[in-house]
């Protein structure tokens, strides 16, 4: 190995030597105030459809594997603004549909036309089950 | 094949991150970059997400050699993103290599460390579009990001 990251392969070698299913569950990070979510395992590249939103699909079909959302707290002010009750899942105090914040960050105008933006909007709808807790996005 | 030459100095005394060697955004000579363990190498083992674990493979040889430096998006000085085309990626495990996806560069987003100037943190890694007239290079390098900061012409 390299000089100076055999740290860093032995802590990713450790990482692939260990099995399970995989857990499609999003995650915040504050330091880039970005909001990341993989559905699924497979090697996949991203697409960046403006500057809110890049999404991520599969090398092999094209399929939506996953996005990431930039300027969370821009989102997050906003939903603040229009009453943050509103956004909650029913029964569940911190539960937001992590599908709300795709729409929100849709809304700005596509990079380049996206030709293919229809199909990505219509392929997000397979998450809407999956929820954020805002509370892992630093709010309280 | 291992350096022979002393390696630069590399904060893997700092808890929670890993080093990585790599070279300053304008190309100018030895950087060092870190990651955090449990934040981002961690996370992705805890999710059982092989695939970006097999691609944080790649990440030290385009930290040590990109083709391609820039500012991540105009306006965001401090974070950057490091492109390049790997010899191979990995598929399953560190046994099966495979070429590249065709169409595709790989780039490593990093920031500036606060608290220590001249170190840079890693924040994620993809694959991302390449551009068809320089395949090394990420598409609309000309317009989508900042401006370019180096390249290895």
């Amino acid at each position: 190995m390299e000089s100076g990251v055999s740290e860093y392969f032995d802590f990713l070698k450790e990482g692939l030597a260990q099995t399970g299913p995989f857990v499609a569950k999003p995650f915040y990070r504050p330091e880039s105030d970005t909001l990341y979510f993989y559905g699924r395992d497979v090697p996949s590249y991203a697409r960046r459809l403006n500057p809110l939103l890049t999404v991520f699909l599969a090398n092999d079909d094209e399929s939506l594997v996953g996005f990431k959302i930039e300027d969370v707290q821009r989102i997050v002010a906003q939903m603040e603004r229009l009453g943050m009750e509103k956004f909650l899942i029913d029964g569940r105090r911190n539960g937001i549909q992590l599908t709300i914040f795709l729409d929100l960050a849709l809304i700005a105008p596509p990079a380049d036309g996206q030709p293919e933006l229809a199909r990505i909007e219509e392929a997000v709808r397979q998450f809407d089950n999956v929820i954020v807790d805002r509370r892992e996005l630093q709010l309280n | 094949m291992r350096s022979t030459q002393e390696p630069p100095f590399m904060p893997s005394a700092q808890l929670g991150f890993l080093p990585i060697a790599g070279i300053a955004p304008d190309g100018s000579g030895p950087a060092d970059f870190i990651v955090a363990k449990d934040e981002i190498l961690g996370d992705f083992r805890e999710k059982r997400n092989r695939s970006k674990q097999l691609d944080g493979l790649l990440v030290p040889a385009i930290l040590a050699a990109p083709s391609w430096v820039d500012f991540k998006s105009p306006g965001k000085d401090d974070s950057l993103v490091y492109c390049g085309l790997p010899g191979s990626r990995y598929l399953q495990d560190l046994s099966i290599e495979i070429p590249c996806p065709p169409g595709k560069v790989f780039g490593v987003y990093v920031r500036g460390r606060r608290a220590a100037a001249g170190q840079w943190v890693v924040d994620s890694w993809e694959w991302i579009e390449a551009d068809p007239q320089r395949p090394d290079f990420p598409l609309a390098y000309q317009t989508r990001l900042g401006s370019q900061l180096w390249s290895r012409e």
